[in-house]
């Protein structure tokens, strides 16, 4: 098993210490919890971890706001490489030490905005970020918990408008990255692979090489999503080259492999990815690829773990897992409403809609996939499901053309669903006379085609 | 509350366990992140000793280059542009000239792998040195002179020096012919090949780019420590035996001054301002209807002018602001950072001035004092026009803060951090030292001053393993 943060320890010290309180007023941590949590011993021996323990045996003999945020951004980063969530409590620690000493530094209210986006609490993030921007409009590290809050909750616009002002105050890795992703949003394959580019050449050399092997994963996703699977393996091998454990990298990689039917390959990809950052994600391409090796106990066991255990950490791929694997539409709605409440990003309209195509609810289905459409992005999982919700509604050409489109962007988008798409163009016809489909009550028959095709209507 | 009813929470909703298990998925971008390539991070400048008749120019960018920091050597980038920025007189902080320089890579050349008859070269190696058309790829630069509203390319085409990544590298190279000198090794010799002319026959004078040996020397851990100062023998160079990439000009003085002439007498145009900057392009995220993408104009992603400005003096909250603006605004931005130096107030906190027995009082606010050092009221000017500029006086030999000077064929250069610690703590040009007070490798007498980049097969900072 992995090491566990520390902090997430101080969890249960600190839980404790708020039981006994109860009855007295409790509020935010008093500053040497704060300072606890933050203080806390880096597990690991990387570039960050060591920069982690300068800026705490600085903090240590003297505290200053500035080093107190500069930790808490260094803690946000090992956070980024994969640790559990108790680093970013570790991060908010920091933010609340550092307003400890200069009330209203907005260094350090961003830092607790980054920490809220990281806890996937998008619309406190928002508000935050625009209090600090209310202060200061030109406040970059505000600008990208905006563009970022604002992206998940579905308000491309906004998001557009943040990272425009982003880039124009500070072109470089996080506003060209952030670009990139939002030209690809709007269908525009070849800009954004040019603002990768630009992404990954202002980010080279650093001694922090995440940020650089991100961009590099997600300009491969860019390929992949375009079945360019040699460009979208030199995307994760290069991200690999520079930080050997980049779990994102990993995945991707799988996929490629997967797609290539290497499937052994990808098996052993995935478990380095899941040992190092278990998404749940990951581990269903985990069972897919187990499944695909002929490991059908092997691979209910990932599911079972991902589905005890994604609920509440990801309720949203688990909803789309069940909705896509599963078949129980109903538990994929569960999960999936108090998200479409809360984030309705393109991601969510997308598994929203499809948890709604599997419970028979065509007409809401429709209405969440053309949102999540709006903006012509080029995904293959998107075209797919708002393809096959169009083929559901009975109309079969723009259904039809819409899946072939999936397909010809990358026939293997997905080791499961590329198949069903090819048969929903075979064979869907007949079975929608039939209007008969998978059922929540069908389990784990998902290998079957018939399990893709919503309730009866 | 808000706190501690999250924590119950969480773990009400059995959130504790998940952490150990399964993680949320985040799909931000990084927010944080550095760009080396565009990091300013030393500038020098100076005049000839004596004769007064060559201003020489360094500016380094990309902090702390390991040596051995292979497959991909650092390298200037495509994406930025590179200035040396020159003000003058007393009432301006405006460019009279800006040194505008651009740098181009050759792209790899695409080589079937399984093709055998194939040498090296090209994309398929995994050594970078052998990838290019110079055995790395090759990387040239344009140096363009902006003097008012006229433009001109005073040097074209120029090879920047390459990485040094051992004498294997080397003798493989020259051996391959894809490096054609005299010279067997790295040596200084080999470095005056990449020193070149601008203008008609140099009479622009000359320009270096490439690595070199960072030349700076300081406690790093010390004063970042909080100027947690360590006596001479057990301060450590933090700088020592890394890299960096320097552009170094060597310009007649009389290119720079109003009227053409040498200045022989001090009058308010014999003073003159340098920094340096690096730019990124703007971009527009909204698809433009029909055209091309839209790349927007330059914006300046960081800036130098006196050396620790941005590090020690700026605040963590403004420092954004300072690397996208320009030393004409600095007064009105950041002057509260010159006038009440929030370095005083740190050594106070951690007990500098307890243990000298010295009252900081007097150092803490309205430090006109400072203002008046690096605008050289010393040297008889009376500045109007103050910014982070690293100022030169044409008509005396430089020394800092007048000018910074690399004291070539030693290994000195004007002790800048001993001096701006001296001065913002102090008020008085020494009398505190970070106890690294040499380089560790000795400086050239001549262009590009910085010595040859170290050798990343004996020089990175790796160890031994037993």
């Amino acid at each position: 098993m992995r090491p566990l943060h520390a902090a997430s320890m101080s969890l249960l010290l600190l839980l404790g210490a708020a039981c006994r309180s109860s009855t007295s007023p409790a509020s935010t941590p008093t500053t040497s919890e704060a300072q606890a949590l933050a203080l806390t011993p880096p597990v690991g021996d990387g570039a960050v971890d060591r920069e982690i323990l300068r800026l705490q045996e600085g903090l240590r003999r003297s505290p200053t706001a500035d080093d107190w945020v500069l930790l808490g951004q260094a803690w946000i980063r090992k956070g980024r490489q994969g640790g559990d969530a108790g680093l970013y409590l570790s991060a908010e620690g920091a933010s609340i030490a550092a307003l400890k000493v200069r009330p209203g530094h907005r260094g350090a209210l961003a830092l607790g905005a980054m920490v809220l986006l990281n806890q996937h609490r998008f619309e406190a993030a928002r508000e935050q970020a625009l209090a600090i921007l209310a202060q200061d409009p030109d406040h970059v590290p505000a600008l990208t918990v905006l563009s970022d809050a604002a992206l998940e909750m579905g308000d491309v616009a906004a998001a557009l408008d943040a990272t425009q002002r982003l880039v124009d105050l500070k072109p470089g890795l996080a506003s060209y990255g952030r670009a990139a992703h939002l030209r690809w949003i709007q269908g525009d394959v070849s800009g954004a692979k040019q603002l990768y580019a630009r992404a990954i050449d202002a980010g080279r050399g650093g001694r922090d090489p995440e940020p650089v092997a991100w961009m590099l994963v997600q300009a491969g996703l860019i390929f992949w999503n375009e079945g360019d699977l040699d460009g979208a393996l030199a995307g994760a091998q290069r991200a690999l080259a520079l930080l050997p454990r980049h779990a994102p990298a990993l995945v991707l990689e799988a996929r490629c492999r997967l797609a290539r039917g290497e499937d052994a390959k990808a098996l052993h990809l995935l478990e380095q990815a899941e040992a190092i950052q278990p998404l749940v994600e990951t581990g269903w391409l985990l069972a897919d690829a187990r499944r695909r090796l002929g490991d059908g106990p092997g691979a209910d066991r990932t599911e079972a773990r991902l589905l005890r255990q994604g609920r509440q950490s990801d309720p949203l791929m688990v909803g789309l897992y069940l909705a896509s694997r599963g078949g129980e539409a109903a538990g994929a709605l569960r999960l999936l409403e108090p998200e479409h409440r809360a984030r309705p990003g393109l991601l969510v309209e997308d598994a929203y809609a499809w948890a709604l195509y599997r419970a028979g609810m065509l007409a809401e289905a429709r209405a969440a996939i053309d949102r999540a459409t709006a903006h012509g992005t080029p995904d293959p999982r998107l075209l797919y499901h708002a393809g096959a919700i169009r083929l559901a509604q009975g109309d079969a050409s723009a259904g039809k053309a819409l899946i072939q489109r999936a397909l010809d962007l990358n026939p293997e988008f997905d080791p499961v669903a590329s198949s069903e798409a090819r048969a929903l163009l075979g064979s869907r016809d007949r079975r929608a006379r039939q209007g008969s489909g998978a059922r929540a009550s069908e389990g784990r028959s998902t290998r079957s085609v018939s399990a893709i095709s919503p309730a009866g209507r | 509350m808000r706190f501690r009813s999250r924590l119950a929470g969480l773990l009400l909703a059995g959130f504790l366990s998940p952490l150990i298990a399964l993680a949320s998925s985040h799909r931000e971008a990084p927010a944080i992140s550095f760009d080396p390539a565009a990091d300013n991070t030393d500038l020098w400048a100076w005049i000839k000793p004596g004769t007064h008749d060559r201003l020489y120019i360094v500016a380094a960018y990309n902090p702390l280059e390991e040596p051995s920091g292979g497959p991909n050597f650092n390298k200037f980038s495509d994406d930025v542009l590179y200035e040396v920025h020159v003000v003058r007189g007393v009432s301006s902080l405006a460019d009279v000239i800006t040194y505008q320089i651009r740098f181009r890579t050759e792209p790899l050349t695409r080589v079937d792998v399984a093709d055998l008859a194939k040498g090296p070269g090209g994309g398929k190696e995994f050594f970078a040195q052998l990838s290019g058309s110079v055995g790395f790829q090759k990387q040239t630069y344009t140096v363009t002179k902006v003097q008012g509203n006229q433009s001109t390319v005073i040097a074209q085409d120029v090879p920047v020096a390459p990485p040094n990544p051992g004498p294997r590298t080397f003798a493989t190279l020259k051996a391959l012919g894809f490096v054609n000198t005299p010279q067997t090794a790295y040596n200084d010799d080999f470095t005056q090949e990449f020193v070149r002319p601008m203008g008609n026959g140099g009479s622009e004078g000359t320009v270096f780019a490439g690595p070199r040996d960072d030349g700076f020397y300081v406690d790093l851990g010390g004063i970042f420590d909080l100027a947690n100062l360590r006596a001479k023998g057990t301060a450590q160079d933090g700088v020592a035996g890394f890299n960096c990439h320097a552009i170094a000009l060597d310009i007649p003085v009389t290119k720079v001054t109003a009227d053409g002439q040498l200045p022989t007498t001090r009058t308010n145009d014999s003073i003159i301002g340098v920094w340096a900057s690096a730019s990124r392009r703007k971009i527009s995220i909204q698809r433009q209807k029909g055209g091309a993408d839209a790349i927007g104009p330059w914006v300046q992603v960081s800036r130098l002018g006196l050396p620790l400005i941005n590090e020690a003096v700026i605040g963590l909250q403004d420092k954004d602001k300072y690397n996208r603006t320009t030393p004409a605004t600095d007064v009105a931005n950041f002057g509260a950072y010159f006038l009440n130096p929030i370095v005083v107030r740190d050594a106070e906190a951690v007990g500098v001035y307890a243990a000298l027995g010295v009252d900081p009082t007097p150092f803490k606010s309205n430090r006109t004092d400072i203002l008046d050092i690096i605008g050289l009221k010393q040297n008889g000017y009376t500045v109007t026009a103050v910014g982070d500029v690293l100022r030169v006086d044409l008509t005396t030999d430089s020394g800092f803060p007048n000018g910074r000077v690399i004291h070539g064929g030693t290994n000195h250069e004007d002790d800048v951090t001993d001096i701006l610690l001296s001065v913002l703590l102090t008020g008085a040009p020494s009398g505190i030292s970070d106890g690294v007070d040499h380089n560790d490798a000795v400086y050239i007498d001549r262009s590009p001053w910085l010595a040859k980049p170290w050798s990343g097969f004996d020089q990175g900072h790796g160890k031994p393993t037993p």
